[in-house]
């Protein structure tokens, strides 16, 4: 019989059991009690829906325990943690029919429920020499261990099921050809240019009777085109497979019963593929060499010697004049803008209408062409003469056109001689004139006109705190000075 | 009579030694009419509008208050003390055969100041301390003429016209001088000493004016049985905390006022005892503060 634990109480029977932080019993292991190996797939596939195993540790062992009555069970047991941990563990094993234990070495007690928040304590221990004794509320039964089964073996003997749900859209793939179809889809892909490594893999004969060790073709490829998955999917001799964690991929179509994802049981290094269809799964504990298929694939040997080449004594000249062609384009940010000097009463005006950041952002020169009116961060609004923009820091060209031939804006920069203190403007004849970077000055001191003011006369106010020195001052005192002093 | 008499000494020398300005004394007083003086102070109403006023304003800067009584009968003795110590002065007080009287006006004040005694309680501390915290900045202008055959030297007063006429023929020069209170002279030099203790006694019946005014040369400051009864309590020990804060050189302070009385020292009487401990509690707020390198608002005082 177990008995609840109660709030503060310290003293436990059970050996190696303890009270956590919050007051619930806990060992330094958790076992989990499951009475078949369905309900130990069951448990893991549900278990690594929403966490990893790689949380439970290393310490990770799954045990086919066999009690005094000859039944043989499966015992779960890992590093118990914290009741955290426990409590995800134990709510799994109350989904799949299974119990939960915690303990430290060889007598686990049950873990809490909703009946003992605190956990449970055993009244008596049994003394056994078994591997395992489980004190629980319906029953108390000491277990000895038959045989370990390795997680990661179990995770192979599990077969995918089809996935009816499944789509085909996975990129990478996993591709496993026969002998005899590997160096066509190694064409195909080549032609195709599709990044893909190939290389072949064997197994050992999959009968004894088979002297050949089994041969595949296996490719990597990491950006398939979805036009070719359907192809790779349902042609005979051609497997694909779609990663689903490192190291491990599962055919396409299928689906693995268990979150492999979710398993630290696979490995970089090599590769387990699970196939569908009842086939066992292909184990690759190295990756074969691969290599890109453009290194595979066939190459013809022509028979044209190669020709060479000579220099001519004078290379004819090539140069073209720059000009400017109409641009299609959609038209981008007004840098700059030559204000024709009919319309400069016009800028004058709407210079009430621009903003204060515009104004100090901008610069002007007045030229014989008009005003250029000069704006890096782009002066679209002001709806004025011609629109410039910018094509090199220092090389300005009329909206609505581009320079021919398009060679890059450094290039026409260089072409124009690459003057440092000037700021070059093309016109759309192909012309350019250069301005002189000192003849631009700010807007802002250029806008506003001298301004008249009147004085304004201001009144002094008192400084009623200011406090005058007192000064004495003495009246003469005439003949008798101390007559009314003496009189009193 | 001594209604006319206060509402001159109001407009004349109270007023003045608020304000500033023009200060001109009085005739003597005397005790008798000093004591007139002080039961009909209360008459001065002309002139104590302004009064009222200024003294607030000061007594402001160590005590928030909304209202302060009007000039005391202590504070209308120590005015006429004051009127007749600066009379001392006088040179016109001397005429023939009247040598003697600076040293009679002297003990007349000396009378006053006496009959005025010490403060009674920590707001009558605050109320002459609001009238004659200015005491110690009373200046005279003094005015030295020197011409062709001589040169003459007027206290208090401006030279005659006909003594600065042709001023290039006559080679006149003039020159003025402050002089202040604490260095002024009674008109007969025999008179000094008694000069010197009517302004001690001035100065040490306004204790917090004493402790506000410790770092000056003259008269030299010493714990007087007014100041010292003042710290003894803890309203007049926060008062003259914050009167001392007001001091610009902190760590000078400490100089001046560490040196007890020797009875007070040796704590004699349980008074004397109480005023050695409260002084002691001063001076190492003074340490603090000068330690802290800059005055500090005692008890959250207003300085206004």
């Amino acid at each position: 019989m177990l008995e609840r634990i109660a709030v503060h109480q310290t003293r436990l029977r059970v050996p190696g059991l303890s009270l956590d932080a919050r007051g619930v019993a806990l060992g330094a292991k958790g076992l989990v009690l499951l009475p078949s190996l369905d309900r130990l797939i069951a448990f893991l596939a549900v278990y690594t829906e929403q966490q990893s195993l790689g949380a439970l540790g290393d310490s990770l062992r799954v045990d086919v325990v066999k009690s005094k009555l000859g039944t043989r069970e499966l015992a779960l047991s890992f590093d118990a943690g914290a009741s955290d941990r426990m409590d995800k563990v134990a709510e799994v094993a109350r989904l799949v029919g299974g119990f939960t234990f915690t303990g430290t070495s060889r007598h686990f007690v049950q873990y809490r429920d909703a009946a003992a928040p605190f956990g449970y304590d055993a009244a008596e221990i049994s003394p056994t020499d078994a591997a395992l004794a489980l004190y629980h509320n319906t029953f108390s039964q000491s277990y000895d261990v038959e045989r370990a089964v390795e997680l990661r073996s179990l995770l192979l003997r599990l077969m995918p099921h089809a996935d009816p749900k499944a789509r085909l859209g996975a990129s990478e793939l996993w591709v496993l050809a026969e002998p005899g179809v590997g160096p066509a889809l190694l064409g195909y892909f080549t032609r195709s240019s599709v990044s893909a490594r190939a290389g072949v893999a064997e197994w050992p004969p999959e009968s004894s009777l088979d002297t050949e060790p089994l041969r595949r073709w296996l490719f990597h490829v990491t950006d398939l085109p979805d036009r070719m998955l359907p192809l790779l999917a349902r042609t005979p001799g051609v497997s694909s497979f779609a990663p689903v964690a490192p190291g491990a991929a599962v055919e396409l179509l299928w689906r693995h019963p268990i979150a492999l994802e979710a398993c630290p049981v696979f490995h970089e290094q090599g590769l387990v593929l699970f196939r569908g269809r009842g086939e066992p799964a292909l184990d690759l504990p190295t990756l074969p060499a691969l290599a890109e298929v453009s290194s595979l694939a066939k190459t013809r040997v022509g028979d044209v010697e190669a020709q060479s080449g000579r220099a001519l004594a004078q290379a004819p000249s090539i140069g073209v004049p720059i000009r400017l062609a109409p641009d299609t384009a959609p038209p981008s940010s007004v840098a700059a803008v030559l204000v024709p000097p009919d319309e400069l009463p016009l800028l004058r005006r709407l210079a009430y209408a621009l903003g204060a950041e515009v104004i100090r952002t901008t610069k002007v020169a007045i030229t014989q062409f008009g005003a250029f009116v000069v704006r890096d961060e782009g002066i679209e609004g002001l709806p004025l003469g011609t629109f410039f923009r910018k094509i090199h820091p220092r090389v300005l060209v009329p909206q609505g056109y581009r320079v021919v031939p398009q060679v890059p804006a450094e290039v026409v920069f260089q072409a124009l001689g690459a003057p440092a203190d000037r700021v070059v403007f093309l016109w759309p004849d192909g012309s350019a004139a250069a301005l002189a970077l000192s003849s631009l000055v700010p807007l802002e001191t250029a806008l506003v006109e001298g301004h008249a003011w009147s004085p304004i006369a201001a009144t002094e106010l008192e400084n009623v705190f200011s406090e005058e020195i007192p000064t004495v001052w003495l009246d003469a005192l005439g003949i008798n000075p101390l007559r009314g002093a003496q009189k009193a | 009579m001594s209604g006319q008499l206060v509402a001159e000494l109001a407009s004349r020398v109270l007023l003045p030694l608020l304000a500033g300005g023009e200060l001109r004394p009085v005739p003597p007083i005397g005790v008798a009419r000093a004591r007139a003086v002080a039961e009909a102070g209360a008459f001065a109403t002309a002139a104590l509008d302004e009064v009222r006023a200024r003294r607030l304003r000061v007594a402001r800067r160590l005590c928030p208050l909304d209202a302060l009584p009007d000039p005391s009968p202590g504070e209308w003795l120590l005015l006429c003390a004051l009127n007749d110590l600066l009379q001392s002065t006088n040179p016109t007080l001397l005429g023939p055969f009247g040598g003697s009287r600076p040293r009679e006006l002297l003990e007349m004040a000396l009378a006053t100041v006496t009959l005025a005694g010490p403060p009674t309680t920590v707001g009558d501390a605050l109320s002459r301390h609001a009238t004659f915290s200015r005491l110690l900045q009373l200046v005279r202008v003094d005015t030295h003429v020197s011409f062709w055959v001589g040169r003459r030297v007027y206290r208090g007063a401006k030279p005659p016209k006909r003594l600065t006429r042709w001023r290039s023929v006559r080679r006149v020069s003039e020159r003025e001088q402050n002089v202040r209170l604490p260095e002024m002279a009674p008109a007969s030099p025999e008179a000094t000493p008694v000069f010197e203790q009517v302004l001690a006694g001035l100065v040490a019946a306004s204790p917090l004016t004493d402790l506000e005014t410790a770092l000056r040369d003259l008269p030299v400051f010493r714990w007087s049985g007014a100041a010292l009864s003042l710290v003894s309590v803890p309203e007049g020990r926060l008062l003259a905390l914050r009167a001392l804060g007001r001091v610009p050189a902190q760590n000078a302070l400490w100089k001046a006022l560490h040196e007890l009385p020797d009875p007070v020292r040796r704590g004699v009487t349980p008074e004397a005892a109480r005023a050695s401990a409260a002084v002691a509690e001063m001076l190492a707020e003074l340490e603090r503060r000068a330690r802290a390198g800059a005055p500090a608002m005692v008890g959250g005082a207003r300085h206004t």
